[in-house]
């Protein structure tokens, strides 16, 4: 337990008092929130995931320019006037990162949950029945693991057509197995337990066994890897639309946006530092709230670290 | 190890197969007229072309048949279809664009191991200081940070504050190794330092792991030195899950370079992807992301061979 005294002394400590300050409540070990109290660096997480989900909430709200409106000055440097700069077309950076925010999370969000919806149950199938059927779907899974996964989505979009809908099947498609993996290992244990037997004898139906008393055991590796494949999306979404592939321009996005900036960049490194550390901001969050979860959910991780 | 071999390759067949078969659907998922998508509705309306495409893509027989010839092809001919654009064969793209993504891909992976497990070893062994604490941090940031976006920030800020030593752009190796290797370091900066990070964590996390075993407090208890405990001990076994993630991880790699061709404008099968995708040139998507994959998957078998010698409970298992 010597990581928070190390965090203070970045001074990341201020960060979890002030937003675990409120509402304290007495300490009960296993607490979600306790956990979050003692670990700065999974707070730091949920303030960055928060923010970023009421920023793309309240985007229109927030955004002092509408994303292409002609905001007055051409490539300024970044100011009172205009936070993140301008764009060479004008557009006031700062507003397009931010409704940019509701296109990133548009797409990671129902990708991860799409996969989530088909990968959850087909791995707990698989898991369940076993057998052949489950080494059947290791092989599966060698293949998936060999495919460059943005190489693939590059060609899956290409096939397809760039649009909002098709980048969040391809990448829902590309996350299925992962998360039907995630899925079946832990089924594969719990099936054999005492009270899954007990239920049986009782004369559970399968289905029923599977809801009841399966599916509330793999929901905490089901809901880490959710998390850090939400990482994964909003990296995937962006390097995509930088490729001109994901989000069309002029729809904001920071993928598209640090794409574009290029074009002009000697001009003012502001049009690809913005969006480029919106990215990284946002894939940072969701990596250290899914390592925070992680953690939560295995004592036996937070031991060794 | 002969049998482990035999085993491990004949498991590579499912992959080659699967990973042939996915390829082969993507032509085929196209949505509406392919002909028309490719080639405007002028071509497409005339009779005798269309036949002539469909029949050059195999679209005019039965599904399985069309994947057993295109795999016959492929396999037995070397014949990686017809580029629409150049007319060219697609093998011969590949083969001279495969070598300059390769360079990328290697300069980039030793950047990553160099990075990666000194750094990952040194953080578990001074686990809890402060040196600990940096090496974390550079690694979560490295894994947040897309490697288009450090490409991107080298490029600018090479050009403002460093132009002399910056030099972009693509020379072959045959033609000047010293200069290729220079100018190919950005890009391979850029992409080793987030492969870098993982590598990092998996190092990390496995140092740790065989440090809590009990053989190293026995290495401990005899009162062998620290240093000799870590190297001599612990090392041997700890890198050897580092091995199977490297392995697995250049599919990643080969992700990462594609892009990073773009940003650095090297002329490597990425581009040549990108390229295609701009113009329709469907063989050439295909070939590339086909040739890719079996590469991908022929490194993840090399590092599982790896594995298997070092370390006699794979391959005895």
């Amino acid at each position: 337990m010597r990581r928070p005294s190390l965090f203070a002394l970045l001074g990341l400590r201020a960060v979890s008092r002030a937003s675990g300050g409120g509402g304290a409540r007495p300490a009960g070990s296993g607490r979600f929130v306790d956990h979050v109290r003692r670990d700065p660096a999974t707070m730091l997480g949920l303030v960055i995931v928060t923010t970023l989900i009421v920023v793309a909430i309240f985007a229109p709200w927030i955004a002092t320019y509408e994303a292409n409106q002609n905001a007055g000055a051409i490539l300024a440097r970044p100011g009172w006037e205009y936070p993140f700069g301008t764009n060479f077309q004008g557009r006031d950076l700062f507003s397009r990162v931010v409704l940019g925010s509701r296109n990133s999370l548009s797409v990671a969000f129902p990708s991860v949950a799409l996969a989530v919806a088909i990968g959850l149950p087909v791995g707990m199938l698989v898991g369940f029945i076993g057998g052949r059927v489950d080494s059947a779907f290791l092989r599966l899974f060698d293949i998936l693991f060999a495919l460059p996964t943005i190489l693939f989505a590059i060609a899956l979009v290409a096939y397809l057509g760039p649009s909002l809908k098709n980048l969040i099947l391809t990448i829902a498609i590309l996350y299925i197995p992962r998360v039907a993996m995630v899925a079946r290992g832990p089924t594969l244990s719990v099936k054999t337990r005492e009270f899954v037997l007990a239920a049986r004898s009782f004369g559970a139906g399968s289905l029923r066994i599977l809801r009841q008393h399966i599916l509330p055991n793999i929901m905490a590796p089901v809901l880490v890897e959710s998390s850090l494949l939400l990482s994964e999306a909003l990296l995937t979404e962006a390097a995509l639309s930088f490729l001109g592939l994901g989000v069309q321009p002029p729809e904001p996005s920071w993928g598209a946006d640090l794409g574009k900036g290029r074009q002009f960049m000697e001009l003012g490194a502001h049009q690809v530092i913005f969006p480029g550390l919106m990215i990284m901001v946002a894939v940072f969050g969701f990596n250290l709230l899914g390592d925070g979860l992680r953690d939560y959910f295995d004592p036996r991780i937070r031991r060794q670290r | 190890m002969g049998r482990y071999i035999v085993r491990r390759l004949l498991l590579l067949i499912p992959v080659v197969l699967g990973v042939t078969f996915l390829t082969f659907l993507l032509i085929r998922i196209i949505p509406g007229d392919i002909v028309t998508r490719m080639m405007g509705v002028t071509i497409a309306n005339n009779p005798e072309t269309r036949a002539l495409i469909l029949a050059e893509l195999g679209l005019d027989r039965p599904l399985l048949e069309q994947y057993v010839w295109w795999l016959g092809r492929i396999f037995l001919q070397g014949d990686f279809g017809y580029s629409f654009i150049h007319g060219g064969p697609v093998i011969d793209q590949i083969l001279s664009r495969g070598p300059v993504t390769l360079q990328l891909g290697l300069m980039s992976m030793a950047i990553a191991i160099a990075i990666g497990v000194p750094l990952g070893v040194l953080s578990a062994v001074k686990r809890g200081t402060a040196l600990d604490l940096l090496a974390r941090i550079f690694a979560l940031l490295g894994i947040s940070t897309p490697s288009f976006f450090t490409g991107t920030l080298i490029v600018v800020f090479g050009a403002i504050w460093f132009p002399r030593v910056t030099t972009l752009g693509y020379v072959p190796f045959i033609e000047d190794p010293g200069e290729s290797v220079a100018r190919m370091l950005w890009p391979a900066l850029a992409l080793g330092l987030g492969i870098g990070a993982i590598i990092l964590r998996y190092t990390r996390s496995s140092v740790l792991e065989v440090l809590g075993e009990d053989y190293v407090r026995t290495a401990r208890a005899k009162g062998l030195a620290e240093a000799a405990v870590v190297f001599v001990h612990a090392l041997k076994s700890a890198l050897i899950p580092v091995i199977t993630a490297i392995g697995l991880w250049s599919a990643f790699l080969v992700s990462g370079a594609v892009i990073l061709e773009e940003v650095f404008a090297i002329p490597g099968l990425g581009r040549l992807v990108l390229s295609a995708i701009e113009n329709r040139d469907y063989p050439i998507i295909q070939g590339t992301v086909l040739f890719l994959s079996l590469f991908v998957a022929l490194v993840i078998l090399v590092a599982d061979l790896l594995v298997a010698a070092v370390d006699p409970r794979v391959r005895l298992h």
